[in-house]
């Protein structure tokens, strides 16, 4: 495979009144060139830092990173300059679509100046040639009346035209890589629909890598070939989208999925908040689950092979996925 | 916008009859004999008598107030109670001098202040933030008259390389005449291409200029700033990073025109407190403006100019928060 994102050792720190606190402890994770990897875990696990931390957007004031390596295409990003980022990567080679459409893009400017911007920023385009490459951008995300749209402020776009608007802005300068953070989270459900199609053709026709975060592991599976479920900071199931869903081993992941909405007559389970008072040592999920046994205080779990590329970190499991 | 312009306009006229009104009783519920001092103090009780029928007094306030204002609509403020001049030539005398000050301050306000927050936010907790913010804390607390003092005493005491006060040099008041175009008298010796005038009115310009425009510059820095400080952490900002553009772009562009609406509103503001900031530092630096006019008003219960110093000041007012309104309406998002 084709590697072109590639996550060793990372370990990022958030600074709070009582010290630092672990936000992302990630060993190992990659995404190949055209592949689709989707982070799935609930709100604080960290899915979002570690967007951010690829883009070296992370607030330098709160946040430390102790350690790693994020190689895009063999370069450390971690090891470039502001201006580099700036200049050859953010926008260039990797895009980033947020979570909210409605505070995305700048009140005060026209989606003409904003995508405009951005394509001269990295394309030099200017007067005509620029006009054509916009217009030409809106019409790629299926935008109806791209000329005019060129004209309005954000307020006067429905959320998902604004979200359109932002994977255009995104995807203005021929990015490879696109971090798309729970892109339909704030969108109804029948719009939410037609953004994930439009993002799934977009992925074949331009061959892009996608890292798709969200909190829901149904999103996940339309869109990822891969899955990587993330717990508290850390990558606790990893695999092939199958794979994970089908015969997933950790027992957060068998929450998520059981907290997909199906069919009236099953009934929707739930991960329970808490069954134990958390800890610090050991497994990070012992507070929560189900299973958990006196020896899950005593390690925090390593991933261990199940089976092609599938992997999951809980001491139950023996190599194979045998418990 | 033209309808919202008018409607407020409208409301503007009534914010000015509602405080005429209010200054004229209390002009003349303070106890003080106008007539009086229209006769001067060696005036015989007939003199004083005619003057109390010729200026209306005998007659019941309703009536006084009514003429006042049938004169007002004419544009006419009537006449000073010492000086017996017409009111209206004396702002016209005394307001250019002090909208110099003021012109001065709200440019030092936009030009310094808006950078100084942008720079202060920028560098938030780096030495030139803490630089700047104590700047900022310094001379909105520190009082006005405090700051002139100082400064004449630094400058023209023991420097003395700027003059204690007034707007130009005796000398060159007395033997250079300068056509009045602007009523500034620094724009207009530049107009008339007299260079002379031009600096040493300049010199005079420094000392009051500065104790008046540092309340401004350390208020919009620090409004600036906090305004933009909240903008920083929003999403917009983020995704524009991610797009790869500049940061000076993101916060110069990106930022600042988020932030404009506040700013403009405090910039308007310290324009109003500026205004009467002049009644002190006209004073201390013998600046022939509006500010030195109504202290000697007050002090002489010369109540048509006091009346006449309140109009200007509203009709100030009005058009400052107006002129604030309009800028935070050319935010895309406002529906006027």
């Amino acid at each position: 495979m084709n590697t072109l994102l590639e996550i060793k050792n990372l370990k990022i720190n958030f600074k709070t009144f009582e010290g630092e606190k672990q936000a992302l402890d990630i060993e190992h994770l990659q995404l190949g060139r055209g592949e689709t990897l989707g982070l799935v875990g609930e709100s604080g696990a960290g899915k979002t830092v570690l967007a951010l931390a690829v883009l070296g957007l992370l607030p330098a004031g709160q946040s430390v990173i102790h350690s790693g390596e994020i190689r895009f295409d063999g370069e450390d990003l971690l090891q470039k300059s502001r201006r580099e980022l700036e200049e050859n990567y953010r926008g260039r080679r990797i895009a980033m679509i947020f979570q909210d459409p409605m505070s995305t893009l700048n009140p005060v400017f026209t989606v003409g100046q904003q995508l405009g911007n951005v394509i001269q920023r990295h394309r030099g385009l200017k007067g005509a040639d620029l006009k054509n490459a916009s217009i030409q951008t809106l019409e790629l995300v299926r935008l109806s009346d791209a000329e005019s749209a060129l004209q309005k402020y954000p307020h006067e776009l429905s959320g998902g035209q604004r979200q359109r608007v932002i994977i255009a802005i995104a995807l203005s300068c021929g990015a490879e890589l696109l971090i798309a953070d729970e892109p339909t989270r704030n969108l109804d459900v029948t719009i939410q629909a037609g953004i994930l199609k439009l993002m799934d053709e977009l992925q074949k026709t331009l061959g892009l890598s996608v890292l798709f975060i969200a909190n829901n592991m149904g999103l996940v599976n339309v869109i990822c070939k891969h899955i990587g479920v993330l717990y508290r900071g850390k990558v606790v199931e990893l695999g092939p989208s199958r794979a994970v869903i089908e015969n997933h081993k950790h027992p957060y992941t068998e929450a998520l999925i059981s907290a997909i909405p199906r069919e009236k007559s099953e009934k929707l389970k739930f991960a329970a908040a808490s069954l134990r008072s958390e800890t610090k040592r050991g497994c990070p999920y012992y507070a929560r689950c189900p299973l958990a046994v006196e020896s899950c205080l005593e390690q925090n779990p390593n991933l261990i092979p199940i089976s092609d590329g599938h992997r999951a970190a809980c001491i139950l499991l023996r190599e194979g996925g045998g418990r | 916008m033209i309808k919202f312009i008018l409607r407020r306009l409208m409301l503007g006229v009534i914010v000015l009859f509602g405080v005429v009104v209010i200054t004229f009783v209390i002009a003349r519920v303070v106890p003080s004999d106008p007539a009086a001092k229209w006769v001067g103090p060696r005036a015989t009780p007939e003199q004083i008598a005619k003057a109390t029928v010729d200026l209306g007094l005998d007659q019941p306030v309703y009536v006084q107030f009514w003429k006042y204002l049938a004169a007002l609509a004419q544009g006419d403020l009537g006449y000073s109670l010492r000086t017996h001049q017409p009111i209206l030539s004396e702002l016209e005398a005394t307001i250019p001098p002090t909208l110099e000050l003021v012109t001065l301050s709200t440019l030092a306000a936009v030009i310094a202040g808006i950078p100084l927050g942008v720079v202060s936010a920028q560098k938030k907790d780096q030495t030139l933030d803490h630089l700047s913010r104590l700047f900022s804390i310094g001379v909105v607390s520190l009082p006005t008259f405090w700051i002139g003092l100082v400064l004449q005493l630094i400058f023209f005491r023991l420097l003395d390389i700027l003059p204690m006060g007034g707007q130009l040099s005796m000398g060159i008041q007395l033997t250079m005449d300068v056509p009045t175009v602007t009523g500034f008298i620094t724009v207009d010796s530049l107009l008339a291409g007299n260079l002379e005038v031009f600096f040493d009115a300049l010199k005079h310009l420094v000392l009051p200029g500065f104790t008046i425009a540092v309340y401004p510059v350390g208020l919009v820095a620090r409004m600036t700033r906090s305004a933009l400080l909240e903008i920083m952490n929003e999403d917009y900002i983020t995704a524009a990073r991610s797009y790869g553009l500049p940061e000076t772009r993101v916060v110069w562009s990106y930022a600042l025109k988020n932030s404009l609406g506040p700013t403009a509103t405090v910039v308007a503001l310290s324009i109003g407190f500026t205004l009467v900031n002049t009644f002190l530092t006209e004073s201390i630096f013998a600046w022939p403006g509006i500010g030195n006019y109504i202290v000697s008003a007050v002090v002489g219960l010369d109540y048509p100019a006091i009346i006449g110093v309140t109009i200007f000041s509203t009709i100030s007012y009005v058009i400052l928060n107006l002129a604030a309104d309009i800028i935070v309406a050319t935010d895309p998002r406002v529906r006027v």
